[in-house]
């Protein structure tokens, strides 16, 4: 499958929009992902390793509300990430 | 009788009349010195909370458990629009209305020690709060961080800004952890290592704006309300800041086009009063259409809110209708400049108020900039592929170019 970033995460990815992944599970996708950029491990999940709140996550353009990291994927998946934060 | 000019519905008319006959006095009280303590960047006095806390309209949004009305948001902005239109003292609406979205944020907690130690003082208006969130750096490298020691926990780093900071008892921070989290917690001003210094911004300076430096404070544990993903914590209260900080602006603008029109009445010019010529009149009307337009807009959000169907973390309706209402009212302003001209400039310090203060509205609760880039990005995710479109359909029967 596909994970697109953009915005402020493509910082944390080298500015890769798109990379391409093989895993089974939501979860193992980002893990696959984080070994190659280990700080966007902290960017994108909290402290229980859950993926915060802030982050908005599509799976092939519909919101997955509390995406869940078990959430089974297949190879044809476009998962992306939009994070919308702002200042104070 | 219905007003023919502002729009009201007859509900809002009834609530108008409702929050004058009880906290008109208290805004009354709080104009007598309002100019001078602008003029001073005094911070608004305690008292004022503290009756605010007294004539429950600081606990109006919060649930009655804790001494509020369970106000909803459309009432709740109604009623920090009419303190905008009646209260010259931009600092107290704004930390007013902070005050209680911090305040519903700690009930959120479920807590019952934080509820009784913080919440219902809140409520009452016996206790300060204010948020410390920003520092000189991205959300993802803030540098203020709790560590865990064998004493216990210890709070470093340092806040540049804060509203309502120099009124405050208690203050709302956020910090690193060791593991790269963040945490949401409570520091009390007399705290040993907490030191608050006041700031002198451009403007809303009655606010009580100030830094806080943080020197290794001792913190007890059960003064974290958010142990993990402090970062969306402190986006679900700037989100809703987002619409509470719009209201009072609004209302300001309409009294500001009151002001407006009763100096254009009395100033003649070539024999003619100022409010006659066309021109001038013009100006009334762009003035008049971007009240209402901001009118319009923050209660569509208010009310999107309302039917709990907002996103709570970054919702796009109120994100926009702050940027729109931002500009509004800085529009409002612009006009007026225009039509009273040297006036303006030199004639009533309370404009320059206004141009100092609307301009706060840029950067408060997210820069525009920031929010646009936010909602373009939304947009363009949440906008489904057109399939089949005549511009689509042309170009496959033309084929790729050579």
């Amino acid at each position: 499958m596909m994970l697109r970033f953009s915005g402020l995460l493509l910082r944390y990815v080298d500015y890769q929009r798109t990379i391409s992944i093989a895993a089974p599970t939501l979860g193992d996708a980002l893990r696959q992902v984080e070994t190659r950029f280990p700080t966007l491990r902290q960017i994108l999940r909290d402290g229980e390793g859950r993926i915060r709140a802030t982050h908005r996550v599509f799976i092939n353009g519909e919101l997955a509300p509390a995406a869940e990291l078990g959430t089974p994927l297949a190879d044809s998946d476009n998962i992306e990430f939009l994070t919308a934060i702002a200042g104070g | 009788m219905a007003d023919l000019l502002w729009s009201q519905t007859v509900s809002e008319a009834k609530a108008a009349l409702e929050f004058d006959a009880r906290w008109g006095r208290l805004m009354t009280d709080i104009n007598v010195d309002a100019a001078a303590r602008e003029a001073g960047a005094i911070p608004i006095p305690r008292r004022f909370f503290t009756r605010a806390g007294l004539l429950g309209l600081q606990a109006l949004p919060l649930p009655p458990s804790v001494g509020g009305e369970a106000l909803d948001p459309v009432s709740w902005s109604l009623a920090l629009e009419r303190i905008g239109y009646l209260c010259q003292d931009s600092g107290f609406p704004l930390v007013l209305g902070f005050r209680a979205i911090i305040a519903q944020a700690l009930f959120e907690t479920g807590r019952p020690d934080v509820i009784e130690r913080y919440v219902k003082p809140v409520a009452r208006g016996t206790l300060g709060i204010a948020m410390a969130y920003s520092e000189d750096a991205d959300a993802f490298s803030f540098r203020t961080t709790l560590r865990r020691t064998a004493a216990g926990y210890l709070l470093a780093g340092h806040k540049d800004f804060m509203t309502g900071g120099l009124q405050a008892d208690v203050i709302l921070t956020y910090a690193r952890t060791e593991d790269d989290d963040m945490v949401a917690c409570l520091v009390h001003k007399d705290d040993p290592g907490v030191h608050v210094t006041p700031l002198a911004p451009v403007g809303t300076r009655t606010s009580g704006p100030a830094a806080l430096d943080l020197h290794d404070v001792p913190l007890p544990e059960e003064r974290i309300v958010a142990s993990v993903d402090g970062l969306s914590h402190a986006q679900r209260l700037l989100n809703a800041r987002r619409l509470t900080v719009s209201c009072a602006p609004v209302g300001r603008a309409r009294a500001l086009v009151e002001l407006c029109v009763a100096r254009l009445n009395t100033t003649v010019r070539h024999g003619q009063k100022l409010g006659e010529f066309p021109n001038v009149q013009g100006a009334l009307g762009r003035m008049y259409i971007s009240v209402e337009a901001a009118r319009a807009m923050l209660y569509r959000a208010a009310q999107r809110v309302a039917d709990g169907e907002a996103d709570p973390l970054f919702d796009s309706l109120v994100s926009a209708a702050k940027n729109f209402i931002a500009e509004q009212v800085r529009s409002v302003l612009d006009e007026t400049t225009r039509v009273l001209g040297g006036y303006f400039y030199y004639g009533d310090p309370y404009f320059g108020t206004c141009m100092r203060d609307f301009a706060g509205l840029v950067a408060v609760a997210g820069t525009q900039d920031i929010l646009e880039v936010n909602l373009g990005s939304l947009v363009r995710t949440h906008t489904p592929p057109r399939v089949g479109s005549q511009h689509d359909n042309e170009s496959k029967k033309e084929g790729p170019l050579p």
